[in-house]
Order: C-alpha cells, then sequence, then structure tokens
C-alpha cells in the first residue's frame, strides 16, 4: 500500500517535471522569435545574442508592449554591439519586496533585480553574497553612474560598505535646470493686496506688516493661515535654518527643537496668534475648512503651502486669485532654505536602486547596460521622447507637444507610462517632471509674472544657498537594536515636545518658560544620547 | 479476551455514530462551513504572526527565521515615561464609554417601548440608527465643523456666556466629545437587540399588572426590565471584552498634539512608535497584551454575572 503510493506520487512528479522542462524549451524557443521578429532577418547573422532574465517592480502595468520600449531597446543594443533577449518579470510593487527576497534566497537568481527600499536590505543580501559586487566594473564601465556618485555628497558613506564593496546601482536623478525649483512656495490673495497697494512680503517683518494692514482693512478677517501641512512652524523653520527633528545641519547631527533659533520661530508665531492675525484654528482645522476660508476673503496668506492649492483657492467669478512667492525669509539667518527643493545636477539616492547577480554570466555588460541608463542621452528619450513627436525645442528649450491638454502625444509613446522604462529604477529627470504644472502668477523682484511655481522658487532663490544641508546628509544605517530604541525614545520627545509647542503657540504657557521646558523635555528622554549614537555612525 | 473484544466493538460503535451524526447533519454543517473557514483564514492561521512580538523581525529572514528575543519589547513599553499616562487615557475612556455609553441604548429602548404611536416610533427608531452606518471619518468631520469658533457648540455656551474657542484643543473636552459622539453614533442601533428582546414580554403580563393596580413605572419596574435582564448581561459581558479597545480610528482622527494629555491613548502611541517609527514587533506586543488582558476580563464577567444572576456566555 505505502510502496504503492510512493510510486504513484514518484510518477507524478516526474510527469510534471517534463511539463515544465517542455515549457520552458518552448519558451527559450518562441521568445527571440517574437521580440526581434522584423528585426533579426536584417542584422548580421554573426551578431550574439546575450540572453538576460530582468525581475522588476511594477505598478502593474507592463512597460514593454510599448513603442517606448522598442526605441530602448534599439538605443541599448547599439550601444553595447550586441543583440539583446531580455526576459522581463513584472511583479507588482506591492508584493515585490516579499517575492524578490525568496528569489534571492533561493539561489536562482534573475541576472538584473530592482532593488527594494531600505538600503540594508540590499546590504544584507550583498554581504550574503548573493549580489554582484559593482565597485570593481565603475572605472571601465560605468561612466556615466560614476560621474554621478562623484557629484552626490556622501555617496562614499551611503552607498559603499566599509571594506569599499557596492551592491547596487543607486536611484539616479538628473536636475539639469540649474534651478533648485521647489513647489512649496507662499500663497497670497494677489487681488486684495494690489486692490490696497499692500506689498507682498519678502521677508517676516513685512509679512508681519502686511497681516496688520489686512486685519486694519479687514476686522472680521485672520488674515494669515496655515496649511495642515507643510505646518507654520516649518516655514520658520526653514528661514531660520533648524528643522522640527534630529537634523544634519552640515557639520553633524543635531536636535532642532532645542535650538534657540527654533524659540525665535514659536515667538514669531505667538505674536501673530496674540495679536489675532493668525487664525486661532490654523493647527486643528481640516483641508476643507481651510479652504472655506481662504475662498471666501477669511485669511489672504499662507506662509508655506503646495503650489498646486493656489488653483483651487481661487474663485475667477468673484475676483478671488491666489498666487505664489518665495516664502519669507528672516534676514538674519541669510537666505531661506526651501522645501523639498530639486538637487542640482546629478545625484544619486541612496534608498532604492538596481541590483545585480552575483551569478550572471555578463557582469561587465550588465554593468556597462545599467550605467547606459544613466547618460543624457537616454535620459532624454526615457522621459522627454522623440522629438517632433513629444516634445519639440522652443527657444532652445525642450517643451512637451500637448495639443489637447491631456498628454496624448506621451500615452501614445508610452501607454500610461507608470511604471519606470527599461531596468527599474533607472534615474527620475526634474525638468519633465515639474512642467505638468500649471502656471501661476509668480511675485519677485516688485512685479507679477506668469510661470511655474517650481521654475519661480528657483529663479528667486540662491540655488546654492536654497537646498538645506539636510537634503544632501550622510545615510546613516544604525542597528537593529538602536533603530529600536531611537524610536522608543525619539517618539516619547516628540510627544512631549509637539504638546509643548502647542502650548507655547496657543497662550497656555509663556516663552519666558523655555529653558524649564527643555529641561522637562530631556527628562522625558535622553534625545541628545541619540544625536550623539548618530553622529559616532558618521565618523566611524 | 472476551472482554477486550466487546471493548473494541464498543469503541467501533462510538466511532461509528460519531460519523453517522456527521451524516446525518451534513447540511448544517455545509452552512457551517463558511463562517468557519473565515475565523480559521482570517483569525486563526495569522496568530503565527504574534509570534514577531517576542523576537527582533527581519524582513529578509522572515517571520520564522528571525531570531527570539525574550519580553523585551513589553519591557520596553513599560519603560517609557509616557505609558502610565496613555494607559490612564485608555482606561478612563474605557471607563466612561462603558459608564454612559451602555446604559443609554438600553434605556433608550425602554423609552421606545412605552411610544404609543407606531409609526412614530418606526421613525425615531430609523433616524437613530442611521449614524451606525457613518464612517469614523466623516462623524469626526462633524465634531470639527460643531467644535469650532463658529460652531454651534460654541453659540450655544457663548448664550451663558462663555468665550468661544475651538474646543477640541481644550483637554478637558476630549472626553465629552468622544463619549458623547459615540453615543449618538451607536443609540439606535445599540437598542435593537433591547427592543427584540422587549417584543417577548407576554401582553398576559402587561394586562394581569394593570388589574393588579400597576402604575407605568411599577409596570416598568417589574414586568418590562425583568424580560431584557439576559440580554443586557449578556451584551455588558461582550462589552467588557472590547473595553480596552478604544475606538483608534476615531481618536487618531479627533486628537491633536494639544490635548495629547487626555486624548494620547495606548493605540495611538504604540501607532506612532510602532508604524510610524517602523517598529512591528513592539506594536504586535503591546496588541498582544491589551488582548490577553480583554480575554481574562470577560472571563472574570462571565464568573461574576454567573455567580450573581446566572445569566451568562456559557
Amino acid at each position: 500500500m505505502k510502496k504503492k503510493k510512493a510510486f504513484m506520487l514518484s510518477l507524478l512528479l516526474v510527469v510534471t517535471l517534463v511539463f515544465v522542462g517542455c515549457s520552458q524549451v518552448n519558451n527559450n524557443l518562441s521568445e527571440p522569435n517574437n521580440t526581434n521578429s522584423g528585426e533579426e532577418s536584417t542584422s548580421k547573422p554573426a551578431e550574439e545574442t546575450i540572453k538576460i532574465t530582468a525581475y522588476m517592480s511594477s505598478f502593474g502595468d507592463d512597460p514593454k508592449e510599448t513603442e517606448l520600449y522598442k526605441l530602448w531597446k534599439e538605443k541599448m543594443e547599439a550601444y553595447i554591439g550586441k543583440k539583446l533577449d531580455i526576459e522581463w518579470i513584472y511583479v507588482n510593487s506591492d508584493d515585490y519586496p516579499e517575492k524578490v527576497k525568496l528569489t534571492l534566497a533561493s539561489g536562482d537568481t534573475p541576472d538584473i533585480m530592482s532593488g527594494v527600499k531600505d538600503a540594508e536590505v540590499m546590504f544584507q543580501f550583498g554581504n550574503q553574497g548573493s549580489l554582484l559586487d559593482i565597485a570593481p566594473y565603475l572605472d571601465e564601465y560605468a561612466p556615466n553612474y560614476k560621474a554621478y556618485l562623484e557629484s552626490t555628497k556622501f555617496s562614499d558613506k551611503s552607498m559603499y560598505t566599509p571594506e569599499g564593496k557596492m551592491f547596487f546601482f543607486g536611484d539616479g536623478f538628473r536636475n539639469d535646470t540649474g534651478l533648485a525649483g521647489s513647489a512649496y512656495p507662499a500663497l497670497y490673495r494677489f487681488d486684495v493686496f494690489q486692490k490696497h497697494n499692500i506689498k507682498v512680503p519678502e521677508n517676516w517683518d513685512e509679512f508681519y506688516d502686511a497681516a496688520v494692514k489686512l486685519k486694519e482693512l479687514y476686522p472680521d478677517s485672520y488674515p494669515v493661515n496655515s496649511q495642515e501641512w507643510p505646518k507654520f512652524i516649518d516655514a520658520l523653520a526653514l528661514s531660520n535654518h533648524t528643522k522640527s527633528d534630529i537634523y544634519w545641519n552640515g557639520e553633524k547631527y543635531v536636535y532642532g527643537p532645542t535650538e534657540e533659533s527654533f524659540k525665535e520661530g514659536l515667538m514669531y508665531i505667538r505674536k501673530l496668534y496674540d495679536e489675532k492675525l493668525l487664525d486661532p484654528e490654523f493647527l486643528s482645522q481640516s483641508q476643507d475648512q481651510l479652504k472655506a476660508k481662504v475662498t471666501t476673503g477669511k485669511s489672504f496668506m499662507l506662509p508655506l503651502a503646495w503650489a498646486g492649492w493656489w488653483e483651487q483657492y481661487s474663485v475667477p467669478d468673484q475676483g478671488v486669485s491666489w498666487g505664489a512667492a518665495v516664502n519669507p525669509k528672516n534676514e538674519k539667518y541669510g537666505d531661506q532654505w526651501v522645501l523639498g527643493p530639486a538637487l542640482l545636477g546629478h545625484t544619486i539616492y541612496a534608498n532604492y536602486g538596481v541590483m545585480v547577480s552575483k551569478n550572471t554570466k555578463y557582469p561587465e555588460l550588465i554593468v556597462k547596460m545599467l550605467d547606459y541608463q544613466y547618460s543624457d542621452e537616454m535620459i532624454d528619450l526615457m522621459h522627454w521622447g522623440v522629438e517632433g513627436k513629444t516634445y519639440q525645442v522652443v527657444d532652445g528649450k525642450k517643451e512637451f507637444i500637448n495639443k489637447n491638454g491631456d498628454w496624448q502625444e506621451k500615452k501614445d509613446l508610452n501607454g500610461d507610462g507608470t511604471t519606470r522604462q527599461g531596468f527599474v529604477f533607472a534615474p527620475q529627470n526634474y525638468s519633465t517632471d515639474y512642467i505638468a504644472y500649471k502656471k501661476v502668477q509668480f511675485f519677485a523682484k516688485g512685479q507679477f509674472e506668469e510661470m511655474r511655481p517650481q521654475e519661480g522658487m528657483g529663479k528667486f532663490t540662491n540655488s546654492e544657498t536654497a537646498i538645506a544641508p539636510y537634503e544632501q546628509a550622510p545615510v546613516i544605517r544604525l542597528s537593529k537594536e538602536d533603530e529600536a530604541k531611537k524610536s522608543q525614545i525619539m517618539t516619547a520627545v516628540q510627544t512631549y515636545m509637539d504638546e509643548n509647542i502647542y502650548k507655547f503657540l496657543l497662550g497656555e504657557r509663556d516663552l519666558s518658560e523655555w529653558d524649564a521646558f527643555k529641561k522637562e523635555l530631556s527628562e522625558i528622554g535622553d534625545y541628545q544620547s541619540i544625536v550623539d549614537m548618530m553622529n559616532a555612525q558618521v565618523s566611524k | 479476551m472476551q472482554n477486550q473484544y466487546v471493548e473494541q466493538k464498543k469503541h467501533f460503535k462510538k466511532k461509528n455514530s460519531f460519523l453517522r451524526k456527521c451524516l446525518k447533519q451534513r447540511y448544517l454543517i455545509l452552512m457551517v462551513l463558511p463562517g468557519f473557514l473565515v475565523l480559521l483564514i482570517f483569525k486563526y492561521f495569522p496568530m503565527y504572526g504574534i509570534t514577531i512580538a517576542f523576537k527582533s523581525y527581519d524582513a529578509s529572514l522572515g517571520f520564522l527565521r528571525s531570531p527570539w528575543l525574550g519580553f523585551d519589547h513589553f519591557k520596553a513599553f513599560f519603560d517609557s515615561p509616557m505609558s502610565w499616562r496613555i494607559t490612564k487615557n485608555s482606561l478612563l475612556l474605557a471607563f466612561y464609554s462603558l459608564l454612559f455609553g451602555f446604559p443609554a441604548p438600553v434605556i433608550f429602548a425602554l423609552l421606545l417601548n412605552e411610544l404609543r404611536h407606531k409609526m412614530f416610533k418606526r421613525t425615531v427608531q430609523t433616524i437613530t440608527y442611521f449614524p451606525h452606518f457613518l464612517s469614523a471619518v466623516i462623524v469626526v468631520g462633524f465634531i470639527h465643523e460643531f467644535t469650532s469658533v463658529e460652531g454651534i457648540i460654541n453659540k450655544i455656551l457663548s448664550w451663558f456666556g462663555s468665550e468661544p474657542r475651538t474646543l477640541l484643543y481644550v483637554s478637558g473636552a476630549f472626553r465629552p466629545l468622544y463619549v458623547g459622539s459615540s453615543i449618538w453614533q451607536e443609540l439606535g442601533y445599540g437598542a435593537i437587540i433591547y427592543l427584540a428582546a422587549l417584543t417577548g414580554v407576554d401582553p398576559a403580563q402587561h394586562e394581569a399588572a394593570v388589574i393588579d393596580g400597576a402604575n407605568r413605572w411599577q409596570r416598568l419596574r417589574y414586568v418590562t426590565w425583568p424580560a431584557i435582564i439576559p440580554a443586557t448581561s449578556v451584551m455588558l459581558i461582550l462589552k467588557l471584552g472590547s473595553v480596552l479597545s478604544t475606538d483608534f480610528q476615531k481618536v487618531l482622527l479627533m486628537y491633536n498634539p494639544k490635548i495629547y494629555e487626555t486624548a494620547d491613548v495606548i493605540e495611538t502611541y504604540v501607532y506612532r512608535v510602532g508604524v510610524q517609527g517602523g517598529q512591528f514587533e513592539y506594536g504586535a506586543a503591546v496588541g498582544l497584551m491589551l488582548s490577553i488582558i480583554s480575554f481574562f476580563l470577560i472571563l472574570f464577567a462571565n464568573y461574576f454575572s454567573k455567580k450573581v444572576s446566572e445569566n451568562s456566555l456559557w
């Protein structure tokens, strides 16, 4: 009985194995015919075909069916001088992190794999020996990527292991506009400012004066208001060069809320609140409540807001028109930082990337191909498309052809294009990104001009000083235990701090108690020990 | 020898009768099956994930192979300077919810029961259980509107000379708002079960009570109330089991740092440490602890109820 069962089972196994084998053989046979049809007959028979597997994270669509993919492949083949036969496996990004771990653990790894967020995992698999160390290939095969690494601050710390190994290509970002644009300007009711001839503020003193004038003109209003996020205090932190959390100040990590510059910001907001220039509900209101106020003349100034809001806040029929300007600055600290700036030139984001299997047969070629994705011509193709088809050059600047305003030209080339083309994650490009924003009335240097908010923010701030040091901080990889310790201590500290900041802002506590508050805060949790721990990691 | 044979036969018979019973009740079993499977797949299988409460979870190793850590995450919770405050807030919120929230639907059902006009009764019932179907987001949206400076509550308070202010900034107002809005939301829906129990009261008893000269209050006290005591005590036991699980979603939507003092409960704090801070093991540990306490609360309440009133879950 038992024997019979075992026999049946093994028979079943054999049969399935044969089936699996067959289908794989079929795949191998049929695929080159499918993908390379037409071309193969024209190309020289002597040309070598490279067969690789790519395991990619996707948003559910299949980018290899598009026109753009064909162009990408042609370019890639021309660059490496060999035919490509790529088997693409797309896995939905929700499942991807789990699946890629299983794949790596199984040992039968695809040649190229999308990375996963939190580079720790990639470092781990690299150290366990599943991933190719690409560092030795960089000089010879990766000129484009090397340029990215060199222009990224702290890439030596963030991208390499202490032994000098590199296990993934970091996520690239190209900004060739020369502007550190930001999507977070200040928003003002320009129609009201122009009607009463009030100067659009450039610094916090002018901001205060404008609010006082508006309060006199509209006694029922609260001239100043604030978004739920980013918060009012964030605007002050940017101008006063601090942050409401632990941050990298250019030399070391520090805890922002205990700095004098942070307290100064609190005092400013408290002054507006006490003089009833600031909406008393600015900390608790919902987006809908805020919208109701800013569209009906209850508030006229928002010091820091996502640029897209101006359109929703404006009511053309009633003459309500919002526009953008650079956020107010604090002269004492010099030029203001901007929120979420576009880093300049070529930079690497060290928490995503592309990994290469250690078992690949073509390490040099694959490094060469991945590197080619960082080249300007490839980025232009992937993001701008084809000249005359998806974009045109106007006054020496590229602009998308968007005849009907529905981006149909782009869709024809790349489908919905939610998944990045090529080996995910290929570099992003800034100039094609922000161009989807509508033009807004932007005030600067005494005049109003129509432009995209990012262009305004880039043009009228100093790109050298607008980028806060913490935007390019050394990436710190804490151990599991330290990470847990940090989270537990800092949540308690942050809870007590948030609570008291509200009290300071809303008049329940006086700012003369600031020093007492700092002492209480350190009794809640030893934040300084966390900051020290992070600094120790940097100097390692 | 003989004996053994008989034993075996008995055993065989027993087994057989179980199978026969199953066969006989196959349609009943089939009807239970979907519910059983839902419980098994969505409630019992995921329980193996609880182990991460005792582990140092490593995504690359998975649930099963991550190293064991013991009770470190539990210890971390009690070491936190905030643990006393959030536990107190959770318990107080639960206590007030029970104190005011539990009797409300009972009283409401008794009042409805006294209504003569059928159409009116139906209308009231429908209107009052409608809020149950609103999501917490919408209910909290109402609260935001009503408690704002120009909201209706401030208007009413201003008739009594109170300065208008945003009530969601007032730490003392959080618990009344939370409990009050919960009562408003669940009043009608919670009353359904008591109304059902009330329809079971024999009208003959009422008639007899009237003949004996009982007034309305006395009839309520001696005829109607005893009829719903069993339902009430079962509901109370069940309620005790969920007493520690505050409506996390609602608190999260309602609170702001200004009122952490009263509004920050265990769940919201653990959410900030565990989910926002990426410490899932910590979140799992605290969740497990709450579940165990709730489990013992049910056991205790059931035992107590059995002793005192002979009504119990099992």
